[in-house]
């Protein structure tokens, strides 16, 4: 690698951390670090743009939306929507889907097939309808839309994890713990699931990005938290009737999920060339 | 040999029921999703006459009831009446279908061109700025919102450019900014897999051995490390294609494309239950006979797979 | 004297030129595309149930009784009607020499047929309600009709020209229930020529017309929801109109070149509907008292000014000024939020109070904001609103089913008459009232009863009184419907609804 290189991928390490550093902390305190409460009105100052075109003030940096709501503080409050919805709802899916996919891949068999079966199912009832139906039923509320998203995105754990315990229940020291009469739930967390750990964090990783995207979609179809509640995904939806008047009620939401999303994808990646021997960097 | 008809026997009867689940689970579900006598009555509809409606569409008979009805008929191949338009639900699907295939397949080819193309540009140039660079796309590819980027493509290429139309469909150059769209996503995730799946083929023997006896490269990269690569792109292309179908929801919604997606969605809305009951059915039977083949193709090639106990 | 070859041209030409009334010195041309978010469901006109059905029906079929471009309200397939003194009976004289579309002449078997189908219960027309008081039809003579009524209706030829569609008898039996719904056929200035489901519906200009012959050959109706695609297709010219567009829009849609807005008051009145016939007995949405304090509460001319961009009317009452003689005198309750607040101590509730509020979102133009922002409003006084906003189907079917407190709604108008409103709207027994008001009640049925127009104004303008001391809702505004053209085309919406006629409408070259 040449010092060029080198610098370069420090540098994307450096602003991936920092991103992924901000968007928590944003999570954690928004609340209390945005200068205005985002679902305060003001008619007065409806779409007032950010402060470096005429019109705009420092007063909102990146502009309001169309009932005066200043944008900046929005994205900071947003940032716990986003946080909790794709941390949540990717523990809650990863969960259920390994937990599966080691009873599937270590007993094989019918309950494999059982498994496999359901998962198809799941996979081929469209998740929009079911986003709909579900939210339509329960209600727009931010642990429906976590449920909603968890029970459709447990299949891809659940393969990759079955397919890594199928390989590894042949391997020397799992067949030795089993004919010791070791229980098999012992044999699964200590000595399955240490070694396909790493996979499923790669993909939970990635996922994160997947269900912000997944939540602002859902915004989009008026699926997901309602306001007063800010969300990137709702500001995003909701500034779209605008857009051709004011960009920035869309524009900065829609960078803030994207600059995100794009930092989990290449903190995602980095973890997956650390750890999977076989891919190069 | 009866071993491996056991086999195909079995997929089978497991696809089947496969099948049979989606059918009550959406049944099911269905029922959730607004009231369609309330979404199809006017306001001046008197109770009497929302009963009467209501009746009309078989909707006062129990649950039970109702999907006896429902499965029968889709034994016999029908889906029912569009509760909105009148018209059998079978021929609105197939009005529709070819729609979103003409996309999704147009949404795939982009994918594949740009995808493999960026992929095995990336693998022969690691870590230079190409490399950067198109890392850098094809993960922000997979960071930007469907939704968000129709919308921006519409406004920069048909109303500031003026390139292209803005929505619906009427030929090849309407096809261009819902594909892009559409498969924006699977352009990202088949350039980062052809990448390292190439990158994984480069570093086997053969390939090393090849590169020593002088081969041109060109030669190296499309007739042997294709020849590799081809059985595990194949796997990445068909989940993507399937992803599509189901993405194309969103995208459908915002050019207006009148295919499947977007009337799956407006009938959810609107509360007309046969559609959305048909439209899933008959995805869910593509996705099995999909998966049906893909296994039983997999069973054929490598004889391991089905003697697992 | 001689009777000389010029003369006899000229003598020619008279004789020609008279013969031939309904020919028109230059036949359609041109081609007009409208957008709308969204379309008819059958095209069935005795199946309607959307705003869309009721504009293809007025482009496609008429009636004895129509409403013309202007909304008046003027004869059509009937050329005269005598009302019998007790008025149970209308004697309609049939136009003659009307073709349908497949060139058959309209003659009193249509009309009977077409009646008797609409009030058919086996057909399920939504539009029922409207013309149930028809009892029966009579043929009278190859050219006259008699309408029999089980009860007089003042209103009953504003009715027709509602849901008195004719349609041809003999195309309907031999080509099925079906075959008419997709390919329909009725009398009006348009042909209809093909639709595609979700994408648009193609109409052509009919040649054959007795009296407006379009002055476009070809019309497409788009169906396209997305606002922001409907003001791109305005931009692009790949729409000549555009309508239903935001109100926010209206600057950027005049600063574009070649086109312009235009805005029609829609006839749709808002408010916010208490439930007072559901819920529980010691609400405090059951005091008078609490429902004037609460409409002093909301800055109505805000909103309209600043969310509308001026695209409402504020109302005092429940009237559409647009459709209805509306009491000038009437002033709305003033915004006047420290009145509000003593209103509520006076009433009880010192410290405020708690309510729920369901909405829906994108079923009323900007009915996330506006709720939004009424519940602001609301807050400041002290009421403390719990604002669900569900997803429109979500919210529309549990409008029935859930006791919904507080909602924002609208009601739009039909008729041209606050008959509809009040009869379907306000009376308690209307299924889309949730009002409890004996005496009102009883005014509404007696205005049932009252023929002259003037007496019908005077006797819904006690009631609209009625109504505004009772604070019987929060009464908003009347909505103006916003709509894009490009410069060449040359058209006039009505005011009064949405159901837009465009056999007048020109595209210049």
């Amino acid at each position: 690698m040449t010092l060029k290189n080198l610098n370069l991928t420090q540098l994307k390490i450096q602003i991936t951390w920092f991103v992924l550093m901000t968007f928590v902390t944003l999570g954690l305190f928004g609340t209390w670090l945005a200068p205005y409460d985002p679902t305060h009105q003001d008619l007065s100052q409806s779409l007032a743009p950010p402060f470096w075109h005429s019109g705009g003030s420092p007063a909102h940096l990146l502009g309001t939306a169309p009932l005066g709501q200043d944008i900046l503080s929005g994205i900071m409050v947003g940032a716990q929507v986003s946080l909790l919805v794709s941390l949540c709802a990717v523990a809650l899916s990863g969960l259920v889907g390994v937990v599966i996919g080691l009873i599937a891949g270590y007993l094989g068999g019918r309950v494999d097939t059982v498994c496999m079966r359901l998962a198809d199912i799941q996979l081929s009832i469209p998740f929009i309808l079911l986003a709909i139906v579900m939210i339509g039923a329960m209600g727009p509320k931010l642990s429906n839309v976590i449920f909603v998203i968890a029970v459709t995105n447990w299949v891809t754990y659940a393969k990759v994890v079955r397919t890594e315990t199928m390989r590894l229940r042949e391997r020397d020291f799992v067949k030795s713990a089993r004919v010791s009469a070791t229980p098999i739930g012992l044999i699964l967390f200590k000595h399955i699931l240490p070694n396909v750990i790493n996979s499923i964090i790669v993909i939970a990783t990635l996922d994160i990005g997947k269900v912000i995207i997944f939540e602002s979609g859902l915004s989009f179809l008026g699926l997901s938290v309602q306001p007063p509640t800010p969300s990137w995904g709702a500001m995003l939806a909701d500034g779209r009737k605008y857009i051709s008047i004011a960009y920035w009620p869309s524009m900065f939401p829609g960078i803030a999920i994207f600059v995100v999303v794009l930092s989990v994808n290449f903190l995602g990646n980095f973890l997956r060339t650390q750890w999977d021997p076989q891919s190069k960097k | 040999m009866t071993h491996r008809w056991r086999y195909l026997l079995e997929r089978l009867i497991q696809a089947a029921v496969c099948v049979w689940g989606v059918s009550v689970i959406i049944f099911s579900i269905t029922h959730f999703i607004g009231d369609p006598v309330q979404l199809l009555m006017p306001a001046e509809a008197s109770q009497a006459d929302r009963l009467a409606y209501q009746q009309s569409l078989g909707l006062d008979k129990s649950a039970f009831e109702r999907y006896i009805i429902f499965f029968t008929h889709l034994m016999h191949g029908d889906l029912g009446q569009s509760y909105r338009f009148n018209t059998p639900v079978l021929e609105l699907i197939w009005d529709k279908f070819p729609a979103t295939i003409e996309l999704a397949v147009a949404a795939i080819i982009f994918a594949i061109i740009v995808g493999v193309g960026s992929g095995i540009l990336c693998a022969i140039r690691p870590n230079t700025w190409w490399d950067h660079f198109f890392e850098w796309f094809s993960l922000s590819g997979m960071a930007a919102p469907t939704f968000w980027v129709g919308i921006m493509l519409i406004m920069l290429f048909s109303v500031e450019l003026r390139w292209l139309p803005t929505s619906g469909r009427s030929g090849m150059t309407s096809l261009v900014l819902p594909a892009i769209t559409l498969g924006w996503y699977s352009t990202a995730v088949i350039s980062r897999m052809t990448r390292s799946t190439l990158l994984e083929t480069l570093d086997t023997d053969f390939i090393k051995t090849s590169v020593l006896k002088g081969t041109p490269s060109h030669i190296i990269i499309f007739k042997h490390c294709m020849k590799f690569m081809l059985p595990t792109l194949l796997t990445i292309i068909s989940l993507q294609f399937v992803t599509l179908l189901a993405g194309a929801v969103i995208t459908e919604t915002i050019f207006s494309w009148p295919g499947i997606g977007r009337l799956l969605i407006q009938s959810a809305y609107g509360g007309d239950y046969p559609v959305v009951q048909g439209i899933t059915v008959v995805c869910s039977i593509i996705f099995v006979v999909i998966q049906f083949s893909v296994d039983v193709a997999q069973f054929f090639l490598d004889p391991r797979i089905g003697q697992r106990q | 004297m001689k009777f000389s070859s010029p003369n006899r041209f000229a003598a020619l030409f008279l004789i020609c030129a008279l013969s031939l009334p309904n020919l028109s010195f230059s036949s359609p041309t041109g081609k007009l595309t409208v957008a709308v978010p969204s379309e008819p469901a059958t095209l069935d006109p005795h199946k309607a149930s959307n705003r869309y059905n009721y504009m293809f029906n007025s482009n496609m079929f008429e009636g004895l009784y129509v409403r013309n471009d202007k909304a008046e309200l003027v004869l059509a397939l009937a050329e005269s009607v005598a009302i019998a003194s007790d008025g149970l009976t209308y004697t309609f004289k049939l136009r003659k020499g009307v073709k349908f579309h497949d060139g058959s002449t309209m003659t009193a078997d249509d009309v009977k047929f077409s009646f008797e189908r609409a009030i058919n219960p086996n057909t399920k027309n939504p539009l029922l309600a409207y013309i149930k008081t028809i009892d029966r039809v009579d043929i009278v003579n190859t050219d006259t009709v008699a309408l029999k009524l089980k009860e007089r209706d003042a209103i009953f030829l504003k009715k027709l020209a509602f849901a008195g569609w004719i349609v041809p008898k003999n195309y309907i039996q031999s080509v099925g229930e079906d075959g008419f719904a997709k390919k329909p056929i009725g009398t009006g200035p348009f042909k209809f020529v093909s639709r595609s489901i979700n994408e648009q519906i193609e109409m052509e200009a009919n040649e054959q017309h007795w009296s407006s012959v379009p002055k476009v050959k070809s019309l497409i109706i788009k169906t396209v929801p997305e606002d922001a695609v409907r003001l791109a297709l305005l931009q692009t010219g790949e729409a000549d109109i555009v309508a239903e567009m935001p109100p926010p829009l209206v600057d950027r849609i005049n600063a574009l070149r070649g086109v312009k807005t235009l805005s029609h008051p829609s006839g749709e009145i808002y408010w916010i509907v208490f439930n007072i016939k559901d819920g529980a007995k010691d609400s405090p949405l059951l005091n008078p008292m609490v429902r004037k304090a609460l409409n002093h509460a909301i800055d109505k001319q805000s909103i309209i000014t600043n969310v509308l961009k001026n695209q409402a009317v504020q109302i005092s009452g429940a009237l559409a000024p647009s459709v209805a003689a509306v009491d000038k005198n009437l002033q709305p309750y003033a915004y006047n939020p420290a009145l509000a607040k003593k209103m509520l101590a006076d009433a009880g509730y010192p410290n405020g109070l708690k309510i729920d509020m369901y909405s829906s979102v994108g079923r009323y133009t900007l009915d996330k904001d506006i709720s939004l922002v009424i519940a602001n409003q609301l807050k400041a006084v002290g009421v403390d609103v719990n604002l669900n906003l569900w997803e429109s189907s979500k919210w529309v079917g549990d409008l029935s089913k859930k006791y919904y407190p507080m909602s924002y709604q609208a009601f739009g108008n039909t008729v041209f008459d606050p008959e509809g409103l009040m009869i379907f709207g306000l009376h308690s027994k209307a299924f889309w009232s949730f009002y409890k008001n004996d005496t009102v009640d009883k005014m509404i049925d007696d205005s049932l009863k009252i023929t002259e127009q003037k007496d019908r104004d005077t006797h819904f303008q006690k009631i609209d009184k009625m109504l505004y001391d009772d604070a019987s809702h929060i009464f908003l505004w009347e909505s103006k419907i916003l709509i894009g053209m490009r410069d060449k085309v040359n058209w006039k919406p009505q005011p009064g609804d949405n159901v837009y006629k465009f056999w007048n409408a020109s595209v210049d070259k």
